[in-house]
């Protein structure tokens, strides 16, 4: 009976005591937020927010020479007689690759020249001859018999300088022709460019797709990738892309695309290939393979909310907001995705805060806490980055 | 042969009380400690309601209705009618529910045992409400956790709906309810002691982890 009454003692006290303490703490609680007491359900509000919504792009691209410079065997210019470079030479703008022989363009000079040649001694004899008829008609008297003969050295005087000035005429014509004929046969010297090392040579080449002569730049270097047609639709030239090695996660470097070579069509479809020159300083060797990744831009200064804030209702999307402690149901038209982002075309505005993490079992006009730290949050958070897919 | 049924020396003398389960069949005098529960119950709804009709008539619906003072005024009277109506009729429906609920377990005991039973559990639960009255006048809200229970800690540090409504079911009503419960059916039952702490064990902790399952679906942080 001792030991009963012990037990219901030890139990008395053990009730008080969690009463003491549930009161006590419950007491804190109240005089520190009275909402604790109230049994409704507590939302978590996010602002919309404007963003600039890109899509990542990310292609296989392989590190190439920034500069190429190939020359192919051109047929009309004659054949070629000798080429002055080999594998390895450093060359610099202006250094003579190989030279062309033409022929006809050597006959025609040949011609031109000897034609030339023809014409100033014509010239030359025309304007002796005019000097000679001038002296006789000089000589000769002013009676009516030698006036006449006169008048016949006047006419072959005439005629000398008529086929004198004919003879330089012709002289400058061929000049004209000469000049414009050497500067043909010095355009038979082949010449570089681009400051750089002859990569290939080949003494054989014909008219095709093999070059003579394959310069390229000796330490800058460029990364070419491949891009589908939609995805080249969106990148632009002058993108900012970031080179990604497979072998060095860590690091990333800078690139901007420089340009958008001609389509080429493959088994995989048409492939668009782009440049991209490497804004920072690398130790990129030809042949490397890389990761281009670029996030273009497709909407600028958008409305966007979060995902998990949308919801259906006979496919038509719409979200929760709270009205002076109540649910109130927001029909919205949305757009583009944005990693946790959708971006919204109306029915709020980034005046709005939307419920973060609604169920389909919210109902309208349901009372709900929206918790203190979240009430406080700025309503609108212009062009966050954060959470934003990188 | 009857008994007679003393409500308030059951809810503090449990063993001593419930002894009458073994040795009467009839509790005499107990419809009118019914009805006494049921009025109780009655006003303390009516109460609850009157002190929450400023937030329950605060809804987006009511306030498009636009009502003139005056209705306003007597929705409150109204809202108090019939919270008293509920309040009358809940304790009979409540009751009679918790006893065909223990009624598989201890059909030796009946139902009428069982009711008797439950209804003196039932007066733990109308403390519970009547400690709350204070809060929900504070508050305006007839939705508020006791303040003997681990549920406002857990409102207050936590938005997890069924840790919330776990934490409610803790609280000293309960612990005496559940403590009620055994030692009257240890009276009435000839099972053991054993059965009868696993069988009510069981059941308030069913029911405790349904009825919190059900309130975190209810405000979508479960999903079917």
């Amino acid at each position: 009976m001792g030991a009963l009454t012990v037990n219901k003692k030890i139990i008395y006290l053990g009730i008080g005591l969690f009463s003491a303490f549930l009161l006590a703490v419950n007491g804190w609680i109240f005089f520190k937020d009275k909402s604790a007491f109230a049994r409704v359900q507590n939302v978590h509000l996010e602002p919309a927010r404007v963003m600039d919504i890109k899509r990542t792009v990310i292609t296989q691209g392989i590190v190439e020479p920034a500069e190429n410079e190939k020359f192919y065997i051109q047929d009309t210019l004659g054949y070629v007689k000798e080429i002055e470079v080999k594998a390895g030479d450093e060359v610099t703008p202006g250094t003579v690759l190989y030279t062309y022989e033409n022929p006809k363009l050597e006959k025609e000079i040949r011609s031109l020249e000897q034609e030339k040649e023809e014409n100033t001694v014509k010239e030359t004899y025309y304007k002796d001859l005019q000097t000679k008829l001038q002296t006789q008609s000089a000589a000769l008297g002013t009676d009516k018999k030698e006036e006449g003969k006169k008048n016949q050295l006047e006419k072959e005087q005439s005629k000398a300088k008529m086929e004198s000035d004919l003879a330089a005429a012709r002289n400058s014509s061929i000049d004209e022709q000469l000049t414009k004929l050497r500067e043909e046969k010095e355009n038979l010297s082949i010449k570089s460019n681009t400051q750089g090392v002859v990569k290939n040579v080949n003494q054989g080449a014909s008219a095709g797709n093999t070059p003579v002569v394959e310069i390229v730049s000796k330490d800058d270097v460029q990364i070419k990738g491949n891009m589908s047609e939609t995805v080249s639709l969106l990148v632009e030239a002058g993108e900012k892309a970031v080179i990604l090695s497979p072998v060095m996660e860590d690091k990333q470097w800078r690139g901007t695309v420089s340009q958008f070579q001609e389509a080429v069509k493959g088994k995989e479809g048409t492939k668009f290939p782009v440049i991209v020159k490497v804004d920072q300083q690398n130790n990129f060797k030809t042949g490397q393979h890389l990761k281009l990744k670029m996030t273009p831009v497709l909407k600028e200064k958008a409305v966007v909310i979060p995902i998990s804030s949308l919801l259906k209702s006979k496919e038509k999307p719409f979200v929760y907001t709270v009205q002076e402690g109540y649910l109130k149901k927001r029909a919205v038209r949305t757009g583009l995705t944005y990693g946790k982002w959708i971006e919204v075309k109306g029915g709020i505005t980034t005046e709005d805060m939307v419920v973060s993490d609604p169920t389909p079992y919210l109902t309208e006009n349901t009372e709900v806490n929206v918790p203190k730290a979240n009430k406080h949050k700025n309503k609108t958070v212009k062009d966050s980055k954060k959470d934003a897919p990188q | 042969m009857p008994g007679e049924v003393h409500i308030l020396k059951s809810l503090v003398q449990p063993r001593e009380q419930f002894g009458y389960f073994r040795r009467f069949n009839k509790a005499e005098g107990f419809f009118l400690r019914f009805l006494m529960i049921c009025i109780v119950s009655a006003f303390l709804t009516a109460f609850s309601y009157f002190l929450s009709a400023d937030h329950l008539l605060d809804i987006p619906m009511v306030k498009d209705v636009k009502l003139t003072d005056n209705k306003l005024q007597a929705s409150k009277y109204l809202l108090m009618a019939a919270g008293g109506l509920i309040g009358f009729i809940t304790p009979a429906i409540i009751i009679s529910c918790m006893s065909i609920v223990f009624l598989p377990f201890f059909r030796e005991v009946g139902f009428k045992k069982l009711f008797v039973l439950q209804s003196i559990v039932y007066c733990v639960f109308l403390m519970s409400t009547f400690l709350k009255l204070p809060f929900q006048g504070m508050l305006n809200t007839n939705a508020v956790l006791s303040p003997l229970s681990l549920g406002v800690i857990a409102n207050y540090a936590t938005n997890n709906a069924f840790i919330i409504s776990l934490s409610g079911f803790i609280s000293v009503f309960t612990i005496w309810a559940f403590y009620l419960t055994y030692a009257g059916l240890k009276q009435a039952s000839y099972k053991s002691k054993a059965y009868i702490i696993a069988a009510v064990s069981l059941l308030y902790i069913g029911f405790i982890l349904l009825s919190s399952l059900t309130y975190a679906l209810q405000y979508g942080q479960l999903t079917l």
